[in-house]
């Protein structure tokens, strides 16, 4: 053979063996770490904002959001994410299926977009009439004058109880019950004189729009908060990660093809086999390991967001005040949420304390408390003057229907204060001792409380007793829930006698200063539970001045701002 | 012949040295700066409790979005030039003037050939905070928004065609545009300067925007008194937000069928069912922001109200359905008027 033929020959192998290495080369690369990751990331991210959307509609509808532009941004955000899952999932490379399940995504995000409009309005206009009900009845009864107290003055007044109460339970019989008392009021219309007339028909047109509106919000709120994106995406992913373990398989099979052609060429080079050995062995771990890594990535940013914890840190105020007090409070969390409650009323002629402690852990603890407040509130709103012990009487009621509807095993302790003008403090419902520290004598007095726990019976009457009791000038008053008492530390409890041992040396101390000693006390304890502190010193015996109308804490306002009055 | 062998030994090494190389540089970067955008992306999300819980339902508007200068001054002179229109007399600004308040001043709008349009025009000052575009929201975003006016046959009736043939032929169009964009003239960009433009018109330095930033003095007592009326009335439960509205959707007659009231219901007035097709959207339109709304006179997207006075009557009557009295009505019109901002500077409007 003549060299130049052999040069042919050599070169022609050369050139096979070179496009055969291309060509394993090229399909062995085919799965790219790189943009597998930015498709996984954007799946997350907008599963991510799914969650928090649901979280923000959640909020608005129990009014912990005053208005809509937190949510309007978290859609922008989520139109915008949804944009990005498609340019990367596309980089990747998609199957009919993949094609598929993004078109369902779509088409499921667009369903909830318009579900989420439709919420929105329909939340306004209920939040709107909610709020003005009650304005709309007083506006009313005062202009009946003396026959207020007639039969259509009670007929009105019955019909706001029902419209609120109705919005909090949301059944069948509290439908009926409003829907009733709509029929009734509306009967006595045309006995009325003109003037008076119209005001009857705009308490009852609000009255209807709370009768319309409540089942459609909250209709729509399922939809708009509803679990299908999430499916839809978790099918997506499925697909999408099979699909890319599948092409990342088929990449590994021409791997080792490669890896074999490379060794066969080995032979003639010897080096270059090293080389590769070294590179190919651990490929597939990686695979593994990226994915892991980005899963406990992922995991670690969503874990953050706890909703119930979120529920309880907004509706407990930070820091109340008490007319003539130095007042402090704190609510150390456990790590779980637990369902410590309490709250600071400010009515017309009252101040209200309240503490308790619903039973067990996490949302549903979290719910049952924010169901309490509301009643309280709404209670205290229709009736400022009540005994505590009627007041426990209207909300157990109304929790005990509640509970039962989220079909929890709930209860509750509660305790309520009632600080009248004299100075004195009327108090019923079973939770912890109240301790007060007096100024003169130095004692400390712990203070049963009994009565029956809220949630376990629908008819409380005559289970609880109002007791009195009276602060002097100095006198401490201290009150807390279980999870402060049952701290431990090597198998001994903090117990009333570690409360006993820190209020010892509260004497001259302000309320904060008391509330960082107990705080110190229980340092090396462990918490089982939420551990809440209020601590309320009376500064001159002064009767407190009855002259706040307002009914919410500074920490928390409704939607918008009580009416005018 | 040994030599042949060896030059090809040496070459298929040659080539498997390279293709393991270019193995090798198989990737390890890029996923965690990935993270840290994501993460960073979250974190302002799990801070929302804050915004949650802030108090006062309505905000100050922020900062304007840094846009770069060339793209600003192209958009600027898009936005006024008639040229881009049909019978190349009508430009954006015709109907959205932006020394009287970004809007035309009709009730109904005056297109090419003096032809009428079918509703009233809405200011183009914030509307870049609107959540959607348009009374019926057909707009997603403000890109989007531009591709109507061009080709309305009532608007400017052109083609983008035509607009792109006009801007590619005219010399100081296609430098302006090569200076800004890499890809010179195109729909993208074009829609991407107005759109950029629009951006930069937010009406800062309201009386109520600096009484929210703690100037207490900045309202007077009867608009101080105006606020809490429209507040306590509920005129918040739509209006609200940082631009005073534009943040949902809401039936114009919740409590009272202004429509029947009012009478010659045309296709316009269906609002978003025109888009839906939702029997539950007809009559439904986005909120309007209140934002220098002492300038948009007449009101409502059938400019049916001449003034504010009645534009606040209509609206406590068909979405409170109540009847205010004569000093609410002009305490929540002295507040209505603290929304007034600065509108943007006479000077800048390009020869
Ligand atoms: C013939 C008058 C006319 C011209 C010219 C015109 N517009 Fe408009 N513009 C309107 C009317 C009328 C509407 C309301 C239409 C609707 O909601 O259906 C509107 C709405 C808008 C909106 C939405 C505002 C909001 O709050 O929803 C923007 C933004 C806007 N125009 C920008 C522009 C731009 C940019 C141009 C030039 C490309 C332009 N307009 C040209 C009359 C006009
Ligand atoms: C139920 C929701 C809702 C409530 C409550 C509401 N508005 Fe409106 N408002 C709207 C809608 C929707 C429009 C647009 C109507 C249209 O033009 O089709 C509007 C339009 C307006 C306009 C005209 C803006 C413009 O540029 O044309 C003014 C002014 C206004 N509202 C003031 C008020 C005042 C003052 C109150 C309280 C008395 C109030 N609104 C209560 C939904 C509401």
């Amino acid at each position: 053979m003549s060299s130049a033929r052999w040069f042919t020959l050599i070169g022609g192998l050369f050139a096979l063996a070179f496009g055969v290495s291309a060509l394993l080369y090229l399909r062995s690369r085919s799965a790219d770490f790189d943009s597998h990751t930015r498709a996984v990331a954007a799946i997350g991210n907008v599963r991510h904002l799914d969650r928090l959307l649901s979280e923000q509609v959640l909020a608005a509808r129990f009014g912990l959001l005053n208005q809509y532009d937190p949510l309007t941004a978290t859609e922008q955000e989520l139109a915008e994410a949804e944009r990005a899952v498609h340019a990367r999932v596309g980089a990747v490379g998609t199957t009919p299926e993949i094609e598929t399940a993004l078109a369902e995504l779509d088409h499921a995000l667009a369903e909830r977009r318009s579900a989420l409009e439709h919420f929105k309005a329909e939340n306004s206009v209920l939040k709107n009439s909610l709020r003005y009900l009650p304005t709309a009845g007083e506006e009313l009864t005062n202009e009946l004058g003396p026959n207020a107290n007639g039969p259509l003055g009670r007929d009105v007044n019955a019909l706001v109880r029902a419209a609120l109460v109705y919005n909090l339970i949301g059944d069948q019989s509290t439908r009926a019950a409003h829907l009733a008392a709509v029929t009734r009021v509306a009967a006595e219309r045309s006995a009325l004189p003109k003037d008076v007339g119209a005001d009857l028909e705009l308490l009852l047109a609000h009255a209807r729009v709370i009768g319309e509106r409540q089942p459609s919000v909250d209709g729509w709120l399922r939809r708009a908060a509803n679990e299908e994106v999430s499916d839809r995406l978790g099918v997506l992913e499925r697909l999408y990660q099979g699909r890319f373990s599948e092409s990342a398989t088929t990449a590994n099979e021409y791997r080792k093809v490669l890896y074999a052609w490379s060794l066969f060429l080995v032979l003639a080079v010897a080096l270059a086999g090293i080389q590769l050995r070294k590179l190919y062995a651990g490929l597939e771990q990686r695979v593994a390991e990226r994915t892991a890594e980005l899963g406990r990535a992922l995991d670690a940013l969503w874990g953050e967001m706890k909703l119930a914890r979120r529920i309880q840190e907004a509706l407990v105020p930070n820091e109340p005040v008490l007319a003539g007090c130095d007042v402090a409070a704190s609510m150390k969390p456990a790590e779980q949420v637990g369902g410590d409650y309490y709250d600071v009323v400010h009515t017309k002629t009252h101040e209200w304390i309240l503490i308790g402690d619903v039973s067990g852990h996490g949302v549903p603890a979290g719910l049952v408390m924010m169901m309490c407040q509301t009643a309280v509130r709404t209670a205290l709103q229709r009736d400022p003057e009540l005994m505590p012990d009627r007041l426990l009487v209207l909300v157990n009621a109304v929790l005990t229907q509640n509970i039962r509807q989220l079909g929890e095993d709930k209860y509750m302790t509660i305790t309520a204060l009632r600080r009248d003008a004299g100075g004195g403090i009327w108090f019923a419902g079973a939770h912890q001792d109240i301790f007060i520290c007096r100024a003169e004598s130095d004692e400390i007095e712990a203070i049963e409380t009994a009565g029956l726990w809220l949630g376990l019976r629908d008819d409380a009457e005559g289970a609880f007793v109002p007791r009195e009791l009276k602060l002097n000038a100095g006198d401490l008053l201290v009150l807390h829930t279980d999870g402060v008492t049952e701290a431990m530390r090597d198998g001994a409890m903090f117990d009333t006698s570690g409360m006993r041992r820190a209020l010892a040396r509260a004497k001259g101390k302000t309320a904060r200063q008391v509330l960082d000693d107990v705080h110190r006390a229980l340092d090396g304890f462990e918490l089982n539970d939420d551990a809440t502190l209020l601590v309320i010193r009376q500064l001159e015996s002064m009767p407190l001045s009855a002259k706040s109308g307002e009914t919410q804490p500074a920490s928390l306002r409704p939607v918008s701002p009580d009416p005018a009055t | 012949m040994k030599r042949a062998l060896r030059f090809a030994g040496a070459l298929t090494a040659l080539a498997v040295v390279c293709a393991t190389a270019s193995c090798s540089e198989n990737r390890t970067t890029a996923p965690r700066a990935e993270r840290e955008a994501m993460a960073a992306k979250a974190l302002p999300s799990s801070a929302a409790p804050a915004a949650t819980t802030s108090r006062e339902p309505l905000g100050a508007l922020p900062e304007p979005a840094k846009i770069d200068p060339a793209v600003l001054a192209l958009g600027r002179r898009l936005f006024h030039e008639p040229r881009l229109s049909g019978d190349a007399k009508v430009a954006c600004a015709s109907c959205h003037d932006l020394a009287k308040g970004g809007v035309d001043g009709r009730k109904l709008s005056t297109g090419v050939d003096g032809r009428l349009g079918l509703v009233n025009a809405p200011t183009v000052y914030n509307a870049a905070l609107n959540f959607v575009q348009f009374w019926d929201g057909r707009a997603a975003t403000l890109e989007e928004q531009i591709g109507f006016p061009i080709t309305n046959p009532v608007e400017m009736g052109s083609s983008w065609d035509k607009v792109l043939a006009f801007l590619a032929g005219e010399p100081s169009y296609s430098a302006a545009f090569k200076a800004s964009f890499p890809d010179g003239v195109t729909e993208a960009n074009t829609r991407r300067a107005i759109a950029d433009f629009e951006r930069t018109l937010l009406t800062r330095n309201s009386p109520f925007d600096r009484y929210l930033g703690g100037d207490e003095h900045a309202l007077d007592p009867e608009a101080r008194t105006g606020y809490e009326t429209f507040k306590s009335v509920g005129c918040i439960a739509c209006h609200q937000g940082r631009n005073v509205g534009g943040n949902m959707f809401q039936k114009f007659g919740v409590l009272g069928d202004y429509f029947k009231d009012r009478g010659h219901v045309t296709d316009a007035d269906y609002g978003r069912f025109n888009v839906t097709h939702l029997e539950s959207d007809r009559f439904v339109f986005r909120v309007p922001s209140l934002r220098n709304v002492e300038r948009t006179a007449p009101y409502f997207h059938d400019g049916s109200a001449a003034t504010l006075n009645q534009a606040v009557q209509v609206m406590a009557r068909y979405q409170l359905g109540r009847k205010l009295g004569d000093d609410q009505v002009s305490a929540l019109i002295a507040f209505l008027k603290s929304l007034s901002g600065d509108l943007a500077p006479a000077g800048e409007k390009p020869e």
